[in-house]
């Protein structure tokens, strides 16, 4: 996506869907992974046994249900993605690892799902911050929750990106949350962070999910961390592909955008960048 | 100069959050990252304001000595009071401040215990305040940090006085933030500790959720309505708002803070390190 | 003994002979942590893996995690694992020329390799069984128009290799497979590091024992080479794997720009040093970046990280030649 035009084509995706931003998000999904500890590092062994239909939504180029898929051949996975490069991409991967058990159709999220009810043990979603406009949250969790079996579960991972002690990563980050702001992609009540945490236990409950349990976690991408250099990458790359929609809503011009993103490499290599990235995940049943 | 953001009331160290109270009241587990307290008997708690960390952790863990330091007398004797009214006997309190040469010898603590104290002291001071907690450490014990960044709400008046104290925390050099979006010393932390000479640091992350319904949300929401009381003169001080604002916000945020419709979560992270 | 109460449970008591636990990884044809990993639950086993696993174990044993597999309802039937696909499936071939007409040029290179290597570790070592593959170019040729060395550029990789294997990138010389196979323009194979009878010139890094070395190549020109390491010996033998690995380097080529190509005359690779006496040396990489950045931006140019870091690279480069010299 050159230019950032949401009503157009009905994706309001920030970073866009080039093969770059594919090989990112994949990158960006084996960080997590990590961070998290796993690809449901929150159930236990004995339920993951009894979940045979997984479904991951704006899974994008498909990391996630993929290893998922590797891991547990008994698992039937299916990733939806409104990008159709993304779902090409992801099939494509599916089938080079020969995994028969992962398939990848091309959905809309905004819209009624094309599941019957109660078809899916497991729903997943992560990182659809910043994805949707925050308005088609209520309406999604209830299409997530018409397709989850009773006794199901609907699990949620929200990222509060970045606290760091980078003049250039903070400038972005603020010229991010107004665009976010403007374009309806913003949770935060302020402008000062994303402001995804607190909502992702609410929508369970409103939907009238139970047992609804939390578990953060944290990407520690500081000078000296391990992490360093995936987040480095990730978030490097993150910004220059946000460039069309930032320049596009007006937050920045583009030759200040430039300069910041050059400073931003710098200050993220110096021996004095600290930067964490807090992620929360909520889970919750369908009764 | 350590003042805390509350010095003008006498209110002395009040913190800014408390995020991982309710926990503890819920479980009884004041150090529940560490793997074995057992060989942990002399704890050092800085700034221990009305003491209630302190207490709860010399309830929890009787084999504990637990001492308190802090540099208000009036929180000094009202913790006194407190642990004496509930028969807590293994925990003292002393006038102190805790953020200068300390008045303890050398290794005196397996523990010396540190709650989100970002705000009481320039972001500069971080080193060499670690380096007292370490000299009172003994060799093989331990320094543990909490500290947490602003509640991430939904609800305005409460994100916008939160804003505020992150502004007013930069503008008077206490914060980690190259310009005050939030308060950024979590990051900091494990690499401060590794400077001031700590081995096998770790990391931990915790959240609090005290949104309208939670059990975390009557204590909490408590704490916050004093704390964003008394933070004000504080915030009119660095000049991050006026009387009038100030005023408005704080009723509006009360309002929000009792509705239904209350949403907020604080995550927390605890850093530690061993004395080698 | 304890009656075991479940397959798991059995499974792991099986193999806490470590004897055994080898035994029958071999015999299933997994790495033995895979085992490992069926006992703590972080991977389920294949169907046609637990009826490996069933002929694989003594009888008193078969008949009981037979027994304990059904009580779980475990599903032993199934079609055996569909095999990858010889060639690479044309779709993803259109990708590839998808990305390279419309991604930007800063960022052509990595996206078009990290596109392909994802792709083709996941072909060629979809068990992860433990492979690398890394993108090596040529550097720039000296102010006597010569290539010396080599240098890996991206690579990506599965267990005991950790994913990103850019932190680890090394110089190559003429003492190496790669350096061979650019030397040459010749795909170079050698099945088994460990034994010193190797005809090409090759060194074992860690956990490498077979490798493979294939010339990226545009008009008769070299750019550099696609590197295949494995944990395996023999990995490299079928001509059908061969060939895969061949499609994949002629994908990889068109990352490169035309430019980057250069006649083979012109490719005169010295001996670099140890990968420890390197690695010495990039210990300095971060400041240096930072260093050349620095200037720029006190200078009022803009200069792309990725320029920053070849300039830093061929300072290496003379550095580490330099050194080589004075160690003959």
């Amino acid at each position: 996506m050159e230019t950032y035009d949401p009503a157009k084509t009905k994706n309001w995706y920030i970073l866009g869907d080039s093969s770059t931003e594919g090989v990112h998000l994949i990158e960006q999904d084996v960080n997590f992974n990590t961070s998290m500890g796993g690809l449901l590092p929150e159930q236990s062994q004995e339920p993951l046994s009894l979940i045979s239909h997984v479904l991951d939504v704006a899974c994008g180029p498909g990391g996630w249900a993929l290893e998922l898929g590797q891991a547990h051949a008994h698992m039937q996975v299916t990733g939806i993605d409104i990008s159709a490069n993304m779902i090409e991409y992801a099939n494509a991967q599916a089938r080079a690892s020969g995994l028969d058990n992962v398939s990848f159709k091309v959905g809309n999220i905004t819209e009624p799902l094309d599941f019957s009810d109660a078809s899916f043990d497991l729903v997943n979603a992560r990182h659809i911050e910043e994805v949707i406009p925050v308005t088609a949250f209520p309406p999604l969790f209830q299409e997530l929750f018409r397709i989850t079996r009773r006794g199901g579960i609907i699990r949620i991972t929200g990222s509060e990106w970045g606290v760091t002690n980078s003049f250039a990563y903070e400038t972005l980050m603020r010229q991010l949350l107004r665009a976010s702001r403007i374009a309806g992609l913003d949770f935060s009540a302020d402008g000062r962070n994303i402001g995804i945490a607190p909502w992702l236990r609410r929508f369970l409950r409103d939907v009238g999910c139970v047992n609804i349990q939390e578990r953060p976690s944290f990407l520690d991408f500081s000078a000296g961390a391990l992490q360093q250099s995936g987040g480095y990458r990730d978030l490097t790359l993150a910004f220059e592909l946000m460039q069309p929609f930032l320049v596009g809503v007006g937050v920045v011009a583009p030759q200040e955008f430039e300069e910041l993103k050059q400073r931003l490499s710098v200050e993220m290599l110096e021996d004095s960048f600290r930067g964490i990235v807090y992620t929360l995940t909520a889970w919750g049943q369908k009764p | 100069m350590a003042t805390s953001p509350f010095a003008e009331q006498r209110a002395g160290t009040t913190r800014l959050f408390n995020f991982d109270l309710p926990f503890i009241k819920k479980t009884d587990q004041p150090l529940p990252e560490q793997a074995d307290i057992s060989p942990i008997h002399r704890v050092l708690d800085i700034a221990s304001g009305s003491g209630e960390w302190a207490i709860a952790t010399a309830q929890a863990y009787p084999h504990m000595q637990i001492v308190g330091i802090d540099n208000d007398a009036t929180m000094v004797e009202s913790a006194r009071a407190q642990a004496k009214a509930r028969g807590v006997d293994n925990v003292h309190f002393t006038l102190m401040n805790p953020f200068q040469t300390l008045d303890m010898p050398d290794g005196s603590f397996d523990l010396v215990n540190a709650r989100f104290i970002t705000g009481f002291i320039p972001a500069e001071a971080w080193p060499q305040v670690l380096q007292e907690f370490l000299r009172v450490t003994r060799p093989g014990g331990c320094i543990r940090l909490t500290e947490g960044e602003l509640p991430i709400s939904s609800n305005p008046a409460f994100a916008n006085i939160g804003g505020m104290i992150s502004q007013a925390l930069f503008t008077t050099g206490r914060s980690f933030s190259p310009e005050g979006r939030l308060l950024s010393s979590t990051p900091a932390l494990q690499r401060l500790l590794q400077d001031a000479g700590c081995q096998d640091t770790r990391q931990v992350v915790s959240i609090t959720n005290f949104s309208a319904g939670m059990e975390a949300h009557a204590d909490l929401s408590q704490d916050f309505s004093r704390t964003y009381r008394l933070v004000q003169p504080f915030l009119l001080k660095a000049g991050v708002t006026t009387q009038e604002e100030i005023e408005q916000l704080y009723q509006q945020m009360q309002g929000e803070i009792h509705s239904d419709d209350f949403g907020a979560v604080g995550f927390y992270l605890t850093v530690w390190g061993k004395k080698p | 003994m304890e009656q075991p109460s479940s397959w798991r449970e059995l499974l792991k008591s099986i193999i806490s002979d470590p004897a055994e636990r080898e035994r029958i990884a071999n015999e299933i044809g997994v790495r033995s942590i895979t085992l490992t990993r069926w006992i703590t639950g972080e991977s389920t086993p294949r169907p046609h893996n637990l009826r490996q696993l069933l002929h694989a174990l003594p009888k008193q044993h078969r008949d009981l995690l037979s027994s304990l597999l059904g009580e779980e309802h475990i599903d032993l039937t199934d079609t055996v694992a569909s095999e990858p696909p010889d060639e690479i499936d044309y779709q993803f071939v259109r990708q590839v020329f998808e990305a390279r007409a419309t991604t930007s040029s800063n960022l052509l290179f990595w996206t078009l390799c990290r596109k392909v290597v994802l792709h083709a570790l996941r072909r060629l070592d979809p068990e992860r069984i433990g492979m690398a593959i890394t993108v090596v170019q040529c550097m720039p040729a000296s102010s006597e128009g010569k290539v010396r060395s080599l240098r890996e550029r991206m690579g990506l990789g599965t267990p005991p290799w950790e994913g990103d294997l850019e932190h680890k990138a090394i110089f190559l010389g003429a003492e190496s497979l790669a350096g061979y196979a650019v030397a040459k323009c010749r795909q170079g194979v050698v099945n088994e590091l460990r034994e010193s009878t190797a005809f090409l010139p090759a060194y074992q890094v860690e956990y490498e024992v077979s490798a493979l070395a294939h010339p990226l190549l545009y008009a008769n020109r070299v750019a550099g080479c696609l590197l295949l390491s494995s944990t395996e010996p023999n990995y490299f033998l079928s001509s059908a794997r061969l060939s895969l690995i061949a499609d994949y380097a002629q994908l990889i080529a068109l990352a490169f720009t035309p430019e980057q190509f250069v006649p083979v005359e012109q490719i005169e690779l010295q001996l670099m040093p140890t990968v420890e006496r390197q690695r010495e040396l990039f210990a300095t990489f971060q400041q240096r970046i930072i260093v050349v950045m620095k200037e720029a931006l006190n200078t009022n140019r803009l200069i792309t990280r990725i320029e920053a870091e070849q300039l830093v690279w061929q300072q290496l480069e003379e550095e580490l030649i330099h050194i080589s010299t004075l160690a003959r």
